[in-house]
């Protein structure tokens, strides 16, 4: 009897089966099995006995062989299945791992395990995407994936919470994490979720609180937490606190790579160069860097523009990522490429990004335009606005000024675009969107908007990869909308939006691009992600086809000082006012002269609007003046809490602090003066507007204030002291008061009317304006 | 701090003025740069931070470490850093809490810096040790760092001032300070403006001169083709010895290094990165860390290179801490092929002196020394000597003497001397030989110590590995020999019989050929040319015939040796670092 035919019985074969496997000989078991012509569609289940003990064992190629047998054999179990889901998830093939979990298991499975290994192929996807962007989530799909569904651990209901997230179904993802808290309320895991959720959706106090919560226990999860701490308190705008829980942070034992964190975190440039220095000798002698580690470090240093550093750490043998290796390829910083610097880290410090790519037409290697380029035009077909949210900001109520006056002047509704880079409501980013959408434009979200092909030319995607973040995404993102629209005029609204249509109109070859600079330049305002890109501004004051605006005098002194350039290189483009909603007609018959005098302020509680200073006016104020005071703020921001406490020391407990409240007569309605104690603004809309209704302003005399104030109203010093403030508001209380309204009227509307502003406008559009 | 440490572990960026100051600041101390300070606390007693961004990139290494320390705290250098530099302090003063760590100290570059800082951190600050004011005279050089170059007025000593420009991150500061008066010309730059007030130093200050002792004097030699090199840095070292009683050691890239041994100085033979096949800015960084441990080990008061290019690791060692207090003198020979590269000049900037060995045939020198200038001079000066040679300094054998130890005998000798490794003397040889042999005079082939024997020569042809050539020249009745400097000057200064020069531009860069002409032409030596189609055996034969007859020839310069002028300006020059 040959061997085949006493293997051909079956018992034998699964004895012998058995046998290999309990010796660990898998691979001898699949050949046996093929070997004595046991196919898996005669005998599946030997086939499966196979995978799943070949699977236990580790054996991952033979479970695999096994199942896939079983598969072509029409042998598609939910076992199998699920086996080969994870096998092609676990190779980063998510389409493969989607496909075999919907063929047996339907769109939406019932059965839990399928359910959530088909959540995690949705977040996978999206976090392989994100290589190109942030990770985003289908909203519809991370619903129904974990609509009804009972994690059993932690990192499922982890899993779940992510793929809400990232979808920006923050609700959903808290209520997740709020019904399971009773189960797994013991992992900080889920109270740091917790906390990154709510900075997603902008309540950084509620994030911070969470934060907290999680560096009192110890673990190995504490020092994250306080890492994102002290990034909570610096957005809150706390310094001090920041400065404190970084101090402590700065006496424990951290990595290398925690150290360069912090410092980035910190805004230490030279300490980020000194630990760079230190990682590019190999790190700590007592704990060299591993590879894991320095590749983190160079993408640190790459996200934050430190792009001759990351040189410098590949040139010095310090192992970087593959991203960043591309990337320094691509810019001409290959090991042996020309660009490299010369021989010293100080030669690498110096080379940052996106400085190093300045001028970016030479960078791009573009054609030089003649002067005067492209002379002048028509008026444009198509018209991109671009703007980071329609959140109830002055900037943003402004861009819908712009575009009313545009409508109004001879644009049609099909002929302009507005895209932002948010719209999620839940942070209220939406503010002005139905408004925006009931004047007939288009309106793109560029965070969720689905881009059929995310490749960029090889150009684009050289500069692009180079850019710090998140300046990197803005740009990738508005590429593509740009590329696909094709506008004649690509417009950029506030500096972040503007930087990023600069690069593009580059790269696209736009004929007009304008670039709309508010308030005061990143240095005034103290914005050091903004500083940092000094040079790119400079770029674009010199790129004869651009044309910066700004909307003060002083806001353009203020950023041809610090960019460098003539002030002509910066086109004045005012405020607009709308004298249908601010007149003064909405305001409530004038108060008597003993009822209190209600001072208004408008503005944000951030640290730049210094509440506090005004609140110390208003109490001498109190002080000095003969009558009663009632003062109103309407706003809201990190330093609420603060400005409770200080209104109850000072004995204003009369005060009245709305937020919320954007209806013009809630906010101008029964003021009889608004008062604005800031310490840098542009123009601010809040003294437009009050004055389009009539009403006394008075105001610290920086940034725009002056051009936007009537000469019937109070300048105060830039830096006043509060005793001394109030002394002048005593002062000139009286005449302010009795003052004609419509003087303050007729100023607002001859100086910051609609019609001017689409004149201007469209002047800037068809090229029409004054060459600078 | 009480009492000078010792060993003073510095932490601070590669280049950084205050850093290389220290040296100054603590004269007696040995500087030690380190780079984490658990790994070297064994090493050092005191550890100095240049900066508040090393103190917080270290500051819980520092605390482990245990060592008395000094932070050095410094102002912002722009106007746009002042938000970065307040964090900054108010984050290390958190991190320091209401008492500084025992033997901490927080330091400053000035009394006004020591005061600002104090004042935002609430701990007390103090100015670091003043340096002493240097009494030279020397030019102002306003700085600015925003500027790659740095434009000054040098006076020369004769005639009108001249503008010069040169960039300032190749100076080690403790150099600097000695080279100018330095000046704070960007008023937004704060720390600059300390650097600078620091630097220019207080009168009040104690003196940080060495004590008064022979110099030490490093001769860098590259590695050549030949001995020119070589020959010339032994004629200057044994004139420093002769003159000041210099110690003079050689950090000789050639390989004649046994040749410089022999000659009683000390000497350490270094590789090239072509001798090792080593990776160029590897072999830079290696040879940098080397020689600067030589200069901290040594302190010489000046360099001395001879050769046409300058390699940066010298420069990039006298930035380190501890290697400042040290002049460099580039010996450069003139005579440059017409078309030679004048980018070689640049190395000027990097020199306090450029010492020019004369040469006779200098009025017939076309090349880029003498036609062209240096873009950036930086504060070198410019000394010309007469010609330098060994022969000063070697024992001269008389006629009976040198042909007896060179086991001469009777007869006519005539001595070959056709260079290194180059030149194509097939032709030459041919008629060397023919015309020996008709005259009777028999051909003694000098082999240079770094060439291989010359090959195809007759069996009776007689090969002497001589070296230096000068103390034999008495035995011969006539030279054949090529042009380069040394063998040269040595025949035309010091040596009356015939001689035939054979000077090849191929290879080189100095023009033999124009300075063999300028001798034919006043007939102190045949000229063979050994590139030209024309028949020269005529030459050659009336060459052998005065070889034959015993000829003299006349009119040959006086001898003017000028290797002691050249050690004196070098002695000077170390004595303005000591």
């Amino acid at each position: 009897m040959s061997k085949n035919v006493f293997l051909r019985d079956v018992g034998n074969i699964r004895s012998q089966l058995i046998d290999l496997c309990e010796r660990g000989r898998y691979a001898s078991a699949q050949f046996m099995l093929a070997g004595a012509g046991c196919n898996a569609q005669t005998h599946p289940a030997l086939w499966e006995y196979l995978a799943r003990q070949s699977a236990a064992a580790g054996v991952a190629a033979v479970a695999h062989a096994a199942r896939r047998l079983l598969w072509e054999a029409g042998w598609r179990t939910a076992d199998v299945a699920l086996s080969e889901a994870r096998h092609f998830l676990d190779a980063g093939d998510h389409v493969t791992a989607v496909f075999l979990i919907e063929h047996v298991f339907g769109k939406l499975p019932e059965d839990p395990a399928a359910r959530l290994l088909l959540a995690r192929c949705h977040l996978e996807t999206a976090r392989a995407r994100g290589a190109e962007g942030p990770t985003r989530t289908d909203a519809e799909a991370a619903q129904q994936l974990s609509d009804g569904i009972a994690p059993e651990t932690a990192d499922d209901l982890l899993l779940l919470v992510d793929l809400l997230r990232f979808a920006g179904e923050f609700d959903a993802a808290l209520a997740q994490l709020a019904a399971a808290a009773d189960r797994f309320g013991g992992d900080p895991r889920l109270t740091m979720r917790a906390a990154s959720i709510q900075e997603q959706r902008g309540d950084i106090a509620a994030a911070l609180a969470l934060w907290q919560e999680v560096t009192r226990q110890p673990g190995p999860t504490r020092k994250e937490a306080l890492f994102r701490q002290i990034a909570a308190q610096a957005r809150l705008g706390r310094s001090d606190a920041v400065t404190a829980e970084a101090g402590a942070l700065l006496r424990e034992r951290l990595s290398l790579a925690e150290r360069i964190r912090l410092a980035l975190l910190m805004g230490q440039h030279g300490m980020v160069e000194a630990l760079t220095d230190q990682a590019s000798q190999g790190g700590d002698p007592a704990d060299p860097l591993g590879a894991i580690e320095a590749a983190e470090i160079g993408d640190m240093l790459l996200d934050a523009g430190y792009i001759g550093l990351v040189h410098w750490l590949r040139r010095q043998k310090l192992g970087v990522s593959e991203r960043a290796k591309t990337v320094l390829e691509a810019v001409g910083l290959g090991l042996q490429a020309e660009r490299a610097p010369r021989r010293s880290f100080a030669t690498s410090v110096t080379l940052r990004s996106p400085d190093f790519m300045v001028p970016i037409a030479e960078f791009l290697q573009l054609p030089p335009k003649p002067a005067g380029w492209p002379g002048e035009g028509r008026t444009p077909e198509k018209l991109l606005l671009v703007n980071f949210s329609l959140a109830a900001g002055g900037a943003e109520r402004q861009l819908l000024e712009l575009v009313k006056a545009l409508l109004a002047d001879r644009l049609t509704p099909d002929q302009i675009d507005v895209a932002c880079f948010t719209l999620a409501r839940d942070r209220g980013h939406d503010r002005f969107l139905p408004e925006l959408q009931a004047l007939g434009v288009s309106v793109h979200n560029l965070m969720t908007r689905r881009i059929a092909n995310r490749t960029l030319p090889p150009e684009a995607e050289r500069l692009i990869s180079a850019l710090p973040l998140p300046l990197r995404d803005d740009t990738r993102a508005i590429w593509h909308l740009v590329n696909e629209l094709r506008p004649d005029v690509l417009h950029g609204w506030q500096d972040k939006s503007a930087l990023a249509c600069g690069l593009v109109g580059h790269l696209l070859g736009l004929g007009r691009v304008v670039l709309s600079l508010r308030n005061m330049s990143p240095e005034t305002r103290r914005d050091p992600d903004l500083v940092r890109l000094r040079a790119l501004y400079g770029d674009f004051a010199a790129t004869g086809h651009f044309r910066l605006t700004a909307n003060a005098e002083a806001a353009i002194a203020d950023y041809a000082g610090w960019i460098g350039c003539a002030p002509e290189r910066l086109t004045l483009l005012r405020n607009a006012v709308d004298d249908s909603r601010f007149s003064p007609a909405l305001r409530a018959p004038g108060a008597a002269g003993t009822a209190p005098l209600r001072i208004v302020g408008i503005f944000r509680l951030a640290p730049n609007k210094r509440p506090l200073l005004w609140l110390r006016t208003v109490a001498a104020l109190a002080r000095q003046c003969g009558r009663p005071l009632c003062p109103v703020i309407h706003g809201s921001g990190p330093l609420g809490p603060e400005i409770v406490t200080e209104a109850r020391a000072l004995g204003l407990d009369g005060i009245e602090i709305h937020s919320g409240s954007t209806a013009p007569e809630d906010l101008y309605g029964s003021a009889d003066l608004v008062l604005l104690m800031s310490r840098v603004e542009g123009v601010p809309n809040i003294l437009i507007e009050a004055q389009a209704c009539g009403i006394p302003v008075a105001a610290c005399d920086v940034g725009g204030v002056r051009e936007a104030m009537h000469d019937s109203g109070l300048l105060l010093p830039a830096d006043p002291a509060p005793e001394a403030a109030a002394a002048a508001l005593a002062a000139w209380l009286p005449a302010a008061l009795t003052t004609d309204p419509a003087r303050r009227v007729a100023f607002a509307q001859r100086r910051f009317g609609r019609t001017a502003l689409a004149t201007r406008a469209m002047a800037l559009y068809c090229g029409t304006a004054e060459e600078p | 701090m009480t009492g000078r440490p010792q060993r003073l572990g510095v932490m601070g960026a590669w280049g950084d003025p205050a850093l290389q100051l220290l040296e100054d600041a603590y004269p007696e101390a040995d500087l030690i740069q380190i780079t984490d300070p658990i790994a070297d606390a064994g090493g050092v007693d005191h550890l100095i931070l240049c900066t508040q961004d090393l103190a917080l990139a270290h500051f819980e290494a520092l605390l482990r470490a245990g060592l008395p320390c000094t932070l050095l705290l410094r102002r912002p250098r722009a106007a746009a850093d002042q938000l970065v530099f307040q964090r900054g302090l108010d984050w290390l003063a958190a991190a320091l809490g209401p008492r500084l760590p025992t033997g901490w100290r927080l330091a400053a570059l000035s009394a006004a810096a020591a005061e600002e800082i104090s004042g935002l951190m609430g701990h007390p600050v103090t100015p670091l040790p003043g340096l002493p004011k240097i009494s030279a005279d020397r030019p102002v050089l306003p700085l600015d760092r925003r500027k790659e170059m740095q434009t000054f007025a040098f006076g020369t000593g004769s005639g009108p001032r001249e503008t010069r420009r040169t960039r300032i991150d190749q100076y080690n500061w403790v150099r600097l300070r000695r080279l100018a008066v330095l000046h704070a010309a960007d008023a937004q730059d704060r720390d600059l403006s300390d650097l600078v007030a620091y630097a220019n130093g207080t009168a009040a200050a104690g003196p940080a001169a060495r004590p008064a002792s022979p110099p030490c004097v490093i001769s860098v030699v590259p590695n050549g083709v030949g001995l020119g090199h070589v020959t010339r840095m032994m004629a200057v070292g044994k004139a420093l010895q002769r003159e000041c009683g210099a110690r003079v050691i050689f950090w000789s890239f050639s390989r004649a290094a046994e040749i410089i041994r022999a000659a009683g100085f000390e000497v350490f033979l270094r590789q090239t990165a072509a001798h090792l096949d080593a990776h160029p800015p590897d072999w830079r960084q290696w040879e940098t860390l080397e020689f600067a441990a030589a200069l901290r080990q040594f302190r010489p008061g000046a360099i001395t290179y001879d050769g046409a290019t300058f390699d940066p690791f010298m420069i990039d060692a006298l930035n380190q801490p501890g290697c400042g207090r040290c002049g460099v003198a580039w010996i450069r020979r003139g005579m440059l092929q017409r078309g030679s590269d004048a980018q070689l000049l640049e190395a000027e900037e990097y020199c306090d002196l450029v010492l020019e060995p004369g040469d006779v045939a200098i009025s017939c020198d076309a090349g880029p020394t003498r036609t062209r200038e240096a873009q950036f001079k930086g504060f070198s000066r410019y000394h010309y000597v007469p010609p330098v040679t060994l022969k000063p300094y070697l024992q001269s054998y008389d006629r009976r003497r040198a042909k007896r130890l060179l086991s001469l005998g009777m007869g006519r000798h005539c001595l070959v001397s056709l260079g290194g490794a180059f030149g194509n003397w097939e032709e030459l040889r041919g008629l060397i030989e023919k015309h020996a042999a008709q005259q009777r005079v028999r051909l003694i082939w000098a082999r240079s110590p770094l060439a291989p024997a010359p090959k195809g020569t007759s069996a009776q042809t007689d090969i002497r590995q001589l070296y230096p050539l000068g103390s034999y020249l008495a035995a011969f009745d006539g030279v054949i020999s090529a042009t380069g400097y040394n063998s040269f000057h040595e025949l035309m200064l010091a040596y009356d019989g015939p001689v035939l020069l054979a000077p090849t531009n191929q290879d080189r860069l100095d023009d033999q050929v124009a300075r063999a002409s300028y001798a034919a032409e006043r007939g102190w030596a045949e000229l063979y040319r050994v590139d030209t189609p024309q028949p020269q055996e005529e030459i050659v034969a009336r060459f052998m015939a005065d070889v034959r007859r015993g000829a003299r020839v006349a009119g040959r310069p006086d001898p003017q040796y000028g290797a002691d002028e050249m050690a004196r300006a070098i002695a000077t020059l170390a004595a303005r670092y000591r």
